[in-house]
């Protein structure tokens, strides 16, 4: 009741008429007071005051609506109602409005500078409180850690069940826990065979984030003990691949040739929390076997660090009792937080560019809004000499930027809202938490708030500095007095702020285009160029092991039937996609260990004979595998150049002995360059090793070069590869646009900056042209005084040219300390970077330059142009 | 005086027919023009008082006097003679409008 007292009471002081306020105000506040103990008997408070509030609202409308406020229905007004504050309000709107649509063209550039600006920052900011702030929509999840065991400094492996157990029975450091698995499912009878990323849970997992089904039920007790085949859709699969149907629970859809039953779909917004990357396609039951992945709950107050420190006592005990594997440690993580790092730094880098450029956006509207005040001076002179009120002045330019920062924000928001959703459908990065974005309350107040502060400051200042100054001085003089020379400063000092920082913007974008390029550049240790890889998942339930390398040859025969093959090679993995093996070393028998700590890590494929030659992987030394060493998978390896090195520091690698975790020791036959799996990976920390394989995986790859563009082959390529058995799942790579993805984050990040620093340019471009544009204008007399005396008209041009250029110059010097600074961050965040790289800093300036250069060539044309007699004779 | 050619508003009406009847405070007018509009007309405090604000200084209400005030219940109001002139020509012209929609076949099934 108190709480609805203070609203009501707050409405009507701020919506009420204020004359009614006078006159009836205590009445009003009684009857009031009757109806809400009214309301509150029936319980109906909160309709009550909604009531009041449309209400009252209807009132203030009314009275604006009507000639003279506090009358309707006649003309017999009394003056008093007249003079009420919404008349004049009204009043200063209409003549605000009036005045706004006068100058259509500047007003539009206003808010659409504005605009641009509120769109772009409130977009990346949402995307990076979305992603980096709040990765996850749980209520605690900002407590929830996953569960990992270490392998050296690399590697993370989930927990199993035993594991998992043992860890999270520890009541003080979590609250809660839940273990879940992955496993793919080849789903086929559905379109084109899919293969299904299956979160394999127990019956408690959405109870542990908190959420329900979106259609049906989750699985009993007893369909996860009794492991029966049933599953919930995910949200995303539901939609797309069974166009969102309820009816679909209770069919049936095969998985791996097996029936599964349809009885639900998961709820729609609901992450894995360890897997940030890629969704749910389907939640199944959970067995013992298959726990891979631990979530918990931190205890209220558990910092992760204490947690691990926690958990790394446990380990240790574990250790002495033989409970864990000595090669396991222990960690907790936050969930997501691999995945969200890679897109961390770009957004920060993006944010820091929008931050910018908002900032010039700001400085670029502040000086139109000066240049505006400075035109409207006669105006407001003549209005000053008729007696118009300081206060009233005052008030009227507020309204103007007022209305000015409103047409901007809503504006702004249409833009917000479009670039979310783009983000949203484009999902760089394939992170699944990006189809959540959404435009950020907060965040956009903030733009929103900035934009009309910048209205405000500087449409205020100069009606400050208008009234300030003796009005008629202005009627009088042609405009020549102090207060001119100042808005002209204010304009060059934001001016050369702009440059400064779109030169700043110029020099990180352009590191960041460097820096990709450098990163194509590298050499890969291979050629990627038409190169393609078709990953194969055969249906294992369709053909025993024994079968596998005929069904393998027989794909391979049906793809070298096509006449743009040229050749092709079989192989467990290919570059970014190796196998890892960890197992302790020995190097012409004797233990060698490459780590810090623990077993070495090798990256590693099995292969067929022809591979290097259809990677076009050059051998350094000895040679590849032979066809017989291949059939009979002979104890033979090839290692790349770092590990050669590595483990022989000496040299001679070729004919040595290497013996791997407890396999028979093979020979070395060769050494081949070293592959760069990802383009910012430092190679070298990629130690290589490659055994000769028979196709026996029912999973790999079959690697092809091709003749003629890799795009318009890979139709018949996917045909003629499931011509064998349309059950075959296949996925085809082109190895040169895998390496591009690897840098697709970077080259995002690019094209962003690109884009941004593009608008920069063009902001500050167009200040510049504004600001000389005004100050030649200024000066047409005078300069017309210098043509009549003789002066030559290139030398006027010159004049006006080397004022825009002197405030370029000024703007860049203070730009490279801002550029610097910059670089350096980007460096901080972007191997590679060289901040300091010169092509990049002159060809920022240039580009700037020029820019400038453009932007005063019209106003020093228009100047050299002058008439001297029209010049002198006007004002 | 108020002017006769323009009509008032249907809540002015309301609250000149609602204190034909007898004095009134502000929630019981409140009250009385929900109940003889059967709910069409619900007005909150903002324009109930807006309205008796119009009345008020257009001479059609007045004060009821000191003595029939309450200070719980605040002023009551009361309807002048101008009031009655102005809700009888407010109905007679109602009246012309329901004769011309009569004769137009507008009235409603059973209207009298």
């Amino acid at each position: 009741m108190r709480v609805a007292r203070l609203v009501h009471r707050w409405l009507v002081a701020l919506l009420l008429p204020s004359g009614v306020r006078k006159r009836h105000g205590d009445d009003l506040r009684v009857t009031f007071e009757q109806a809400l103990e009214d309301a509150h008997r029936r319980g109906e408070v909160s309709r009550l005051l909604w009531r009041e509030a449309k209400d009252l609202l209807a009132a203030r409308i009314g009275s604006m609506l009507h000639d003279h406020p506090g009358r309707e229905a006649s003309g017999r007004g009394t003056p008093r109602h007249r003079a009420g504050v919404s008349g004049t309000l009204r009043d200063d709107l209409t003549h605000a409005l009036r005045s706004l649509r006068r100058a259509p063209g500047p007003v539009a550039f206003i808010v659409a500078i504005m605009a641009i600006a509120i769109g772009a920052s409130t977009t990346i900011f949402s995307t990076a409180r979305h992603t980096i702030l709040d990765p996850l929509p749980y209520d605690d999840a900002d407590r929830m850690v996953g569960l990992y065991r270490t392998v050296g400094d690399f590697g993370r492996l989930g927990p199993d069940a035993e594991t998992f157990e043992r860890w999270t029975a520890m009541p003080d450091v979590f609250d809660r826990a839940v273990a879940s698995g992955n496993e793919q499912r080849t789903l086929t009878g559905r379109g084109d065979a899919v293969v299904w990323n299956m979160v394999l849970i127990g019956a408690d997992y959405f109870d542990f984030l908190n959420v329900r089904p979106a259609v049906g039920r989750l699985f009993t007790e007893e369909e996860v003990a009794r492991g029966d085949r049933v599953l919930l859709l995910g949200w995303e699969e539901w939609r797309t691949r069974f166009g969102g149907d309820s009816g679909i629970v209770g069919e049936t859809v095969t998985l791996d040739g097996e029936p599964w039953t349809v009885i639900g779909v998961g709820p729609r917004d609901a992450p894995p929390p360890m897997s940030l990357v890629r969704g749910a396609d389907a939640w199944a039951p959970l067995d013992r076997e298959s726990v891979s992945t631990g979530v918990a709950v931190l205890a209220e107050g558990m910092k992760s660090e204490r947690a691990n420190e926690r958990l790394a006592e446990l380990v240790e005990a574990e250790h002495a009792a033989n409970l864990l594997d000595a090669r396991f440690g222990g960690i907790v993580e936050r969930p997501g937080s691999l995945a969200t790092q890679r897109l961390r730094s770009s957004l920060f880098t993006l944010g820091a560019a929008v931050a910018l450029l908002l900032l010039i956006a700001c400085m670029n509207v502040g000086s139109l809004l000066i240049n505006r005040a400075d035109r409207r001076r006669h105006e407001t002179a003549v209005r000053v000499a008729l007696g118009v009120g300081r206060g009233r002045l005052v008030r009227l330019h507020l309204l103007e930027s007022v209305l000015l920062a409103l047409l901007a924000s809503a504006a702004g928001l249409g833009l917000a809202y479009w670039g979310t959703d783009l983000i949203r459908r484009l999902r760089p990065g394939g992170l699944d938490t990006l189809s959540r974005v959404t435009v950020d309350g907060p965040v956009l107040l903030f733009a929103v708030a900035l934009s009309v502060g910048t209205g405000l400051l500087f449409g205020v200042m100069p009606a400050l500095t208008a009234v300030s100054r003796r009005a008629v001085d202005a009627l009088r003089s042609g405009m020549r007095s102090r207060e001119d020379r100042a808005a002209v400063r204010a304009r060059w000092g934001l001016v050369v702020a702009e440059v400064a920082l779109s030169f700043a913007l110029l020099v990180a974008s352009g590191l960041l285009i460097r820096t990709v390029a450098d990163l194509r550049a590298v050499d890969q240790g291979f050629r990627p160029e038409q190169l393609v890889a078709a990953r194969l998942d055969l249906p294992e339930w369709r053909y025993s092991e024994d079968e596998l390398p005929e069904i393998w040859r027989r794909v391979e025969r049906e793809l070298e039937r096509l006449p743009s093959v040229r050749e092709s090679a079989l192989a467990s993995g290919i570059p970014t996609r190796t196998g890892v093996y960890f197992g302790d070393l020995r190097v012409d028998g004797i233990p060698v260990g490459l780590e810090d700590e623990g077993p070495t890590l090798l990256f590693g494929s099995g292969v067929s004979a022809e591979y290097f030659e259809v990677l076009d992987q050059r051998i350094v030394e000895g040679r590849g595998f032979t066809p017989e060493e291949v059939r009979d998978e002979a104890k033979v390896y090839v290692l790349s150049e770092t590990t050669a090195r590595d483990l022989w520091p000496a040299g001679g690698a070729v004919g040595g002995r290497l013996g791997y975790g407890d396999e028979e020791p093979g020979i070395v036959v060769g050494v081949v360059a070293d592959v760069n799996p990802s383009p910012e990976g430092d190679a070298r920390t990629m130690r290589q090793m490659y055994t000769p394989a028979r196709a026996v995986w029912d999973e790999g790859f079959l690697v092809f070069r091709v003749e003629g563009s890799v795009t318009d082959m890979l139709p018949e390529a996917r045909r003629a590869l499931r011509v064998v058995d349309e059950n075959i799942l296949v996925e085809l790579l082109s190895l040169e646009d895998l390496l591009l993805d690897q840098i697709g984050s970077q080259r995002l990040t690019m094209h962003l900056l690109n884009v941004l620093a593009t608008m920069a340019l063009f902001l500050t471009t167009i200040g510049l042209f504004g600001v000389v544009a005004q100050v030649t204008g200024r000066r047409t007399r005078e300069i017309g005084i210098r043509i009549a005396l003789g002066a030559p008209r290139a030398g006027v041009a010159g004049l006006v040219l080397r004022s825009g250029l002197a405030a370029t110059a000024a703007g860049i010097v203070a730009g490279s300390v801002l550029a610097w600074g910059a670089g350096r961050w980007i460096r901080a965040q972007v191997p590679g970077v060289e901040e300091a790289d010169p092509a990049t800093w002159i060809a920022a300036g240039l580009v700037l330059a020029m820019a400038c250069l453009a932007a005063t060539l019209l106003p020093a044309h228009r100047a050299s142009r002058t008439d001297p007699v029209k010049a002198i004779a006007s004002e | 005086m108020a002017d006769q050619t323009k009509p008032l508003s249907p809540l002015s009406l309301a609250i000149l027919i609602a204190l034909a009847e007898r004095e009134l405070h502000g929630y019981a007018l409140m009250r009385a023009i929900e109940d003889q509009t059967e709910g069409v007309l619900r007005p909150g405090t903002g324009t109930l008082y807006a309205a008796l604000d119009r009345l008020t200084a257009d001479g059609l209400i007045g004060d009821a006097g000191a003595e029939a005030d309450d200070r719980r219940r605040g002023r009551t109001y009361a309807i002048t003679a101008a009031g009655q002139a102005a809700a009888r020509a407010e109905i007679g012209r109602l009246q012309r409008v329901v004769h011309l929609a009569r004769a137009r076949d507008l009235a409603p099934e059973g209207g009298r």
